[in-house]
C-alpha cells in the first residue's frame, strides 16, 4: 500500500517569526527587514509613475536634468524658449528636461499545486511567498509603488500597486491565506496580466515555471512589448533539480494526480540533462527578450538571495 | 558425468527466488511521493528504459549467478572422467600395479620403511577395486616375478595377506620388464573396461634406465644409467600401450635421499701371504650433500681401523685401511659405514684367504728343472715364499694337482693323453699351467693338447747372427710383467731354437715377444685358470734365458699369478643360485654351507659336463658363509656376500621428467599415499568442484558489488555542473 511520505531533506535556515503575526510580519521577521532595509530595487528601464521619484521617466519634466532642445512650436510654454540660442540664431528653441517618477512594482506569484512542493521545512510557494514579500518591503521602503498579482490557473488575487506600508501589509495579509492546490495555465495569465498593466513597470514574475515553456515565453515577450522591464525569479527546490533521492517511489503529480514508479538512482542522469535542457531554454529566450532571468533554489535563506540580487542588480545597472 | 556428494542441498536452488521476491516486495512497499512534476521523470524513464533494462539485468544476472554458484558449491558436484562408462555398463577396471622390488625400497624415513609404505599403498589400490574389477600384481626386481600368478585375479581377500607376506627387497631392479609384464597380461586377458597401470616406487632415478626406447641409451653420466638388457627384457614402447591404459606413478619417500655405501674393495697385493702386512683399499659412494664419515673395517669381529673422510656430493671417495700380518687361513673381513637410512648397504663383507707358501709343483726330469727349480727356491734371506715340488713325469698321475697354484711342465710335453686331460682340467678348475718346450717332445705330440694359445707351431733353429734378441714386453700390465717393467731393463737372450707360432688361438695373447715380432710368451685362459707357453726351453739347451736377469723374478710373477689367477673374489654380490663347484671346489655334496645367521644353505647336485657340479641357492643373506667339508667337520669361512652395491645409488628422478621416460600421455604421477589416492578418487569417481565453485561465487559477489556501486556512483549533481552565482544568473554553457 502507497503512503504518503514527507521526504527530509537539508533545507534553508527558517528564520523564526512572532507566532500568529499578520502581514508582512507573517512573512520576513524584524532582522530580515532590517538587513533589506539598505537595498533597493532599481529598474534597468525607464518606467511611467504616477508621482515624483527616483526613477527615470519617458516624460519630459521639470526637474533640472538638462535633456534636449526642441523646435518652438504651438502649445509650447514661452517660459521654456533658451533665449541664448535665440540671441545666437535668431531662432526660437525651447529646453526639455528629465522627468523623474516613481517606481510601480508588479509581484506576480504562482500558487499552481506544483508550487507546494518541498523536499525539506519549505514549500516552493512559503519560499515565493516570502520574496515576494522581502521584494515588496524593498520596494516600498524605497517610496515606490508594489501591486500583486497571484495565478494559478487563472488570476485568482489582484492588488494594485500602493507605496505605503500599510497597503503591503494588508496585500500580505491577504496573500496568508492562499494556498497552492490548483493546476496553472501560466501564459494565459501573463497575457491577461500584460493586458492589465498600462503604463511602464517592472513586472517581477515568481514561479517554478513548471508548464508549457513556449508559451510562457511568449508571455514574458508580450510584457517585453509593452516595454515593460520583467524578472524572471525561477524558483525551484534543490531535489527538483538534481533528482537526489536514494530509492525508489511512487511519484504522484501534485497537479494532476498522475502516478509513476520509478527508481530515481536508475534515471537521475537522464533527468538532469532533460532538467538541463529546460532550464537552459528559460535562460536563452529570456536573454534574447532582455528579461531578468533569475534561478532561485529554496534551500538558501530568503533575504540573502534577495540582498544577493538586488545588489547586482544595482551595479549592473 | 556429473554428480553430487550433497545432493541434498538441492532444496536450496529456492534461494533463487529470492531477489524475485525481494523485487516484488519492494514494489509493494514502495512509497508514494508527491512530486511537483512528472514530465521530467517520464522523460528520462523513456531515456533510459534500454539502459536500465540491460543494468538491471545484468545485475539480476549476477544475483542468480551467485545464488546459483554457492548453491551449487555446497551441492558439492563431482565431475566424473569415466566418460560414457556408466551408461554403457562397461565400468569393469582391470589393474596391473608393479612394485619396485629392489633393496633402495627398504629406505628408512620417519621410521617407516618405502617397501612398507609400497605395500600399504598397493593394498589399498586392490582393497579399493570394485566387485568387477580384476588386478595383477608384479614385483619388478633382478627377475619379473609374478605375486599371483600370471593370470588376472579378482580375489581381494588374499590380497592383503599375501602382499604383507613378501620377502622384503635384497636386489637390483628394473621396471619396464614388470612393467611391460603387467600391460601384456591385461592385454592378453582383455575385457572391455578401463585399465589403469600402476607403478609403485621410490624417487630413485635408476630403475627408470629400461625405459629407454632403442636409439636413446644414455650416453651422460647425467642421464638415467642404462644396463644390458636382462634376459626376457623387452624395450620399451610406448606407441604399443593401449590408450585404455591409464598410467599411475607412485614416488615413495623423500625425494632428497642421502646413503652413503662401500662399493668395493681391493687388495694389495693381490697373493697375501702369512705374517705379511697388506692394504686394503675401500671405495665409498655418497648421495646427497656432504658428510663427514666415519668408516671401520674388521678382521674376524674385531675392528682394526677406523678413518674420517669428507663424502663430497654423489662423489666417489676412497680409503686406505693396513691391515695386520696374518696367519695362514681364510679371514672374515667386514667395512662398517655409519648408520643411515638405508643400513643394507653400510657393511661390506669380504675374505682374505693367507697362504702359508705357494704350491708349484714341477714336472720333468731333474736337468731340465735344474734352472727352474733353483729360481723357485730363491727368497730373502734365503727363505722362498714358494714351495716347489719337483716329480718325473711318469709320476704325475699320484699327484693331487689341486693342491697346487702352478704347475710347471718342463720339457714334458709327450704326456699320455690321460694326464694330459687331466692337466686341462686342472687348469679349468683354476690353476695355471706354464710349458717350457724341450728337444724331447715331437711337433705331434703339440696336438694333443687342446688348451694350447696356437694353432699350431714349429721348431726352428736360428743361425748364428740372429741369435741375439732383443725381446718387447706386448702386455706391459700384465701381472707377469709387473716388477720386470719397473726395471727399465731392454732384456735381451740369445736363443739358439725356439717354437715358432702360426696362429694364436682365440683369447689367446702375447705377453713377451722377441724383437723380430714373434711371440714368445702367449697365454690363453681355459675356464678359471689359464695356460702359459715359452717359445724356448727352461735350461739352457736353447737359449740362455735361465742366465738372464729377469728369469727369476719372471718364475716368481709367475707363481703369484697363479695365485691369484684362479683365486676366488674376495666377496660376490648376493644371488638366488651359485655354482659352488666354482667357487669352492672343495665342496661336496655331503659339505654343509650356513648362512650368517648359521642356518644350513640349500645344495643341489647335479651332473654337468665335467662331473656333478653343487650348486648353492638362496645366497640372499648378505655376510659371511661358512663351509663344513665333511658336514659334521669344522666350518671354515667360505664365502662373503653382499647386496649389488648399484642401487646405492640413490640419484633422484625428477617427476617432470616421467611423462618423457615414459612416453605415454596418460599417466598421472603422485607422490605419497594420499596424492595417489585423490588423484585415483579424480579419476574414478570425480573431482569436486565445491570449492572451485566457492571461489567463483566470491568472484562473482565482488563483482556485483563494485558494478553496484559503479551504478549508483555514476550519478553527479546538476547543480554541480551548472553555472550559477549566487544572484540566480545562469551562465550559459
Amino acid at each position: 500500500m502507497a503512503k504518503k511520505l514527507k521526504f527530509k531533506e537539508p533545507a534553508a535556515e527558517v528564520k523564526p517569526r512572532e507566532p500568529g503575526a499578520e502581514g508582512i510580519k507573517a512573512f520576513l521577521n524584524a532582522e530580515q527587514m532590517h538587513k533589506l532595509s539598505r537595498v533597493v530595487l532599481q529598474s534597468r528601464y525607464v518606467v511611467e509613475g504616477n508621482l515624483a521619484g527616483a526613477h527615470r521617466s519617458p516624460l519630459k519634466g521639470a526637474s533640472s536634468e538638462f535633456a534636449e532642445h526642441k523646435a518652438y512650436g504651438i502649445g509650447d510654454d514661452p517660459k521654456h524658449i533658451d533665449w541664448k540660442v535665440l540671441a545666437r540664431t535668431e531662432r526660437y528653441y525651447v529646453k526639455r528636461f528629465e522627468d523623474e517618477t516613481n517606481l510601480r512594482v508588479y509581484i506576480i506569484l504562482d500558487r499552481s499545486g506544483s508550487m507546494a512542493y518541498g523536499s525539506g521545512d519549505v514549500k516552493k510557494f512559503d519560499f515565493a511567498c516570502q520574496l515576494a514579500a522581502a521584494l515588496g518591503y524593498v520596494v516600498v521602503k524605497a517610496k515606490d509603488s508594489v501591486g500583486m498579482f497571484v495565478f494559478s490557473d487563472k488570476i485568482d488575487m489582484r492588488v494594485e500597486p500602493r507605496d505605503t506600508l500599510n497597503h503591503l501589509h494588508n496585500t500580505l495579509k491577504r496573500l496568508q491565506d492562499v494556498k497552492p492546490d490548483s493546476r496553472t495555465d501560466t501564459a494565459k495569465n501573463l497575457h491577461q496580466i500584460a493586458e492589465s498593466i498600462h503604463k511602464r513597470a517592472l513586472v517581477i514574475l515568481i514561479s517554478d515555471l513548471l508548464d508549457d515553456e513556449q508559451a510562457i515565453v511568449q508571455g514574458l515577450a508580450h510584457f517585453r512589448k509593452q516595454m515593460h522591464d520583467v524578472v524572471v525569479l525561477h524558483v525551484l527546490d534543490p531535489v527538483e533539480i538534481d533528482l537526489s533521492l536514494k530509492q525508489g517511489f511512487e511519484f504522484e503529480d501534485m497537479e494532476t494526480g498522475e502516478k509513476l514508479t520509478v527508481d530515481p538512482r536508475g534515471v537521475a542522469r537522464d533527468y538532469q540533462k532533460a532538467f538541463g535542457e529546460f532550464l537552459e531554454y528559460y535562460r536563452v529566450n529570456c536573454q534574447a527578450m532582455k528579461v531578468d532571468y533569475r534561478l532561485v533554489k529554496t534551500d538558501q535563506p530568503v533575504e540573502t538571495y534577495a540582498r544577493a540580487y538586488l545588489e547586482e542588480r544595482r551595479r549592473l545597472r | 558425468m556429473i554428480s553430487f556428494l550433497n545432493f541434498s542441498f538441492v532444496f536450496a536452488f529456492a534461494a533463487l527466488s529470492i531477489p524475485l521476491i525481494l523485487h516484488f516486495i519492494q514494489s509493494s512497499r514502495t512509497q508514494r511521493l508527491p512530486f511537483s512534476t512528472l514530465r521530467f521523470l517520464k522523460l528520462a524513464q523513456r531515456r533510459s528504459s534500454r539502459r536500465l533494462q540491460m543494468e538491471n539485468f545484468l545485475l539480476m544476472l549476477l544475483r542468480f549467478l551467485l545464488l546459483a554458484l554457492l548453491v551449487l558449491g555446497f551441492m558439492m558436484p563431482i565431475v566424473r572422467t569415466k566418460k560414457f562408462g556408466n551408461v554403457l555398463s562397461r565400468t569393469a577396471r582391470d589393474v596391473a600395479i608393479v612394485i619396485d622390488h629392489s633393496y633402495s625400497m627398504n629406505y628408512k624415513l620417519n621410521q617407516q620403511v618405502v617397501w612398507e609404505q609400497a605395500v600399504e599403498l598397493a593394498t589399498t589400490v586392490i582393497e579399493g577395486l570394485g566387485d568387477n574389477d580384476r588386478y595383477c600384481v608384479y614385483l619388478a626386481g633382478d627377475q619379473v616375478t609374478p605375486v599371483f600368478g600370471e593370470r588376472m585375479s579378482g580375489n581381494k581377500e588374499e590380497a592383503a595377506a599375501r602382499l604383507r607376506s613378501l620377502p622384503m627387497p635384497v636386489g637390483s631392479s628394473q621396471l619396464c620388464p614388470a612393467t611391460v609384464a603387467g600391460l601384456d597380461l591385461m592385454e592378453q586377458d582383455s575385457r572391455r573396461g578401463e585399465r589403469e597401470l600402476h607403478i609403485i616406487t621410490d624417487y630413485q632415478l635408476l630403475p627408470w634406465g629400461s625405459f629407454k626406447q632403442n636409439g636413446e641409451r644414455a650416453d651422460t653420466a647425467d642421464d638415467v644409467p642404462a644396463r644390458p638388457a636382462a634376459a626376457g627384457e623387452s624395450l620399451w614402447d610406448p606407441s604399443k600401450v593401449s590408450d585404455s591404459v591409464t598410467c599411475f606413478v607412485t614416488l615413495l619417500g623423500t625425494a632428497e635421499p642421502e646413503n652413503s655405501a662401500t662399493m668395493d674393495v681391493e687388495l694389495e697385493p693381490r697373493l697375501i701371504t702369512a705374517e705379511t702386512p697388506c692394504q686394503v683399499t675401500v671405495k665409498l659412494s655418497r648421495t646427497g650433500p656432504p658428510l663427514d664419515s666415519v668408516v671401520s673395517i674388521f678382521l674376524d669381529g674385531a675392528e682394526v681401523g677406523r678413518q674420517s673422510v669428507m663424502l663430497g656430493i654423489d662423489g666417489a671417495n676412497m680409503v686406505q685401511f693396513a691391515l695386520p700380518p696374518m696367519s695362514g687361513g681364510v679371514h672374515t673381513l667386514r667395512v662398517e659405514t655409519p648408520e643411515d637410512s638405508l643400513a643394507e648397504d653400510n657393511p661390506f663383507y669380504f675374505l682374505i684367504r693367507v697362504r702359508e707358501k705357494l704350491p708349484v709343483l714341477c714336472v720333468g726330469d731333474p736337468d731340465s728343472l735344474l734352472y727352474l727349480k733353483a729360481a723357485l727356491a730363491a727368497g730373502v734371506g734365503g727363505v722362498s715364499p714358494i714351495n716347489a715340488q719337483a716329480v718325473q713325469p711318469n709320476a704325475l698321475p699320484g699327484e693331487n694337482l689341486a693342491a697346487y697354484s702352478c704347475i710347471f711342465l718342463s720339457n714334458t710335453i709327450n704326456l699320455p693323453g690321460q694326464q694330459i686331460t687331466q692337466l686341462e682340467g686342472y687348469v679349468a678348475a683354476g690353476g695355471l699351467l706354464v710349458i717350457f718346450p724341450g728337444s724331447r717332445a715331437l711337433l705331434s705330440d703339440y696336438a694333443l693338447w687342446t688348451t694350447l694359445p696356437v694353432e699350431s707351431l714349429s721348431m726352428i733353429d736360428l743361425p748364428v747372427e740372429q741369435r741375439k734378441r732383443l725381446l718387447t714386453w706386448d702386455q706391459p700390465q700384465h701381472p707377469v710383467l709387473w716388477n720386470l717393467v719397473e726395471d727399465g731393463l731392454a732384456p735381451s737372450l740369445v736363443i739358439k731354437r725356439q717354437l715358432k707360432y702360426e696362429g694364436l688361438k682365440e683369447k689367446a695373447g702375447s705377453i713377451v715377444s722377441t724383437g723380430s715380432g714373434e711371440p714368445f710368451l702367449v697365454a690363453r685362459p681355459h675356464g678359471r685358470g689359464a695356460v702359459m707357453l715359452f717359445a724356448v726351453a727352461a735350461d739352457r739347451s736353447w737359449s740362455d734365458f735361465p742366465l738372464s736377469p729377469f728369469y727369476l723374478p719372471m718364475m716368481h710373477q709367475l707363481t703369484q699369478y697363479a695365485a691369484g689367477v684362479g683365486a676366488n673374489k674376495p666377496y660376490l654380490w648376493a644371488t638366488d643360485a651359485l655354482s659352488l663347484t666354482e667357487y669352492l671346489p672343495e665342496a661336496t655334496r655331503e659339505s654343509v654351507l650356513k648362512d650368517p645367521e648359521s642356518k644350513p644353505v640349500s645344495l643341489r647336485s647335479s651332473v654337468g659336463e665335467s662331473g656333478n657340479v653343487i650348486h648353492a641357492e638362496g645366497l640372499t643373506k648378505p655376510g659371511h658363509y661358512t663351509l663344513s667339508v665333511t658336514g659334521g667337520g669344522a666350518s671354515n669361512p667360505a664365502l662373503a656376500i653382499n647386496m649389488p652395491r648399484v642401487e646405492s645409488d640413490l640419484t633422484s628422478l625428477r617427476p617432470q621428467d616421467l611423462p618423457d621416460i615414459l612416453g605415454i600421455s596418460a599417466l598421472h604421477i603422485a607422490e605419497g599415499k594420499d596424492d595417489l589416492l585423490k588423484k585415483l578418487d579424480d579419476f574414478r569417481i570425480g573431482r569436486s568442484l565445491g570449492e572451485t565453485l566457492l571461489w567463483l561465487a566470491l568472484l562473482v559477489a565482488i563483482a556485483e558489488v563494485a558494478y553496484s556501486n559503479f551504478l549508483l556512483r555514476k550519478n553527479s549533481k546538476l547543480t554541480d555542473t551548472l553555472k550559477m552565482e549566487a544572484s540566480g544568473r545562469l551562465k550559459g554553457n
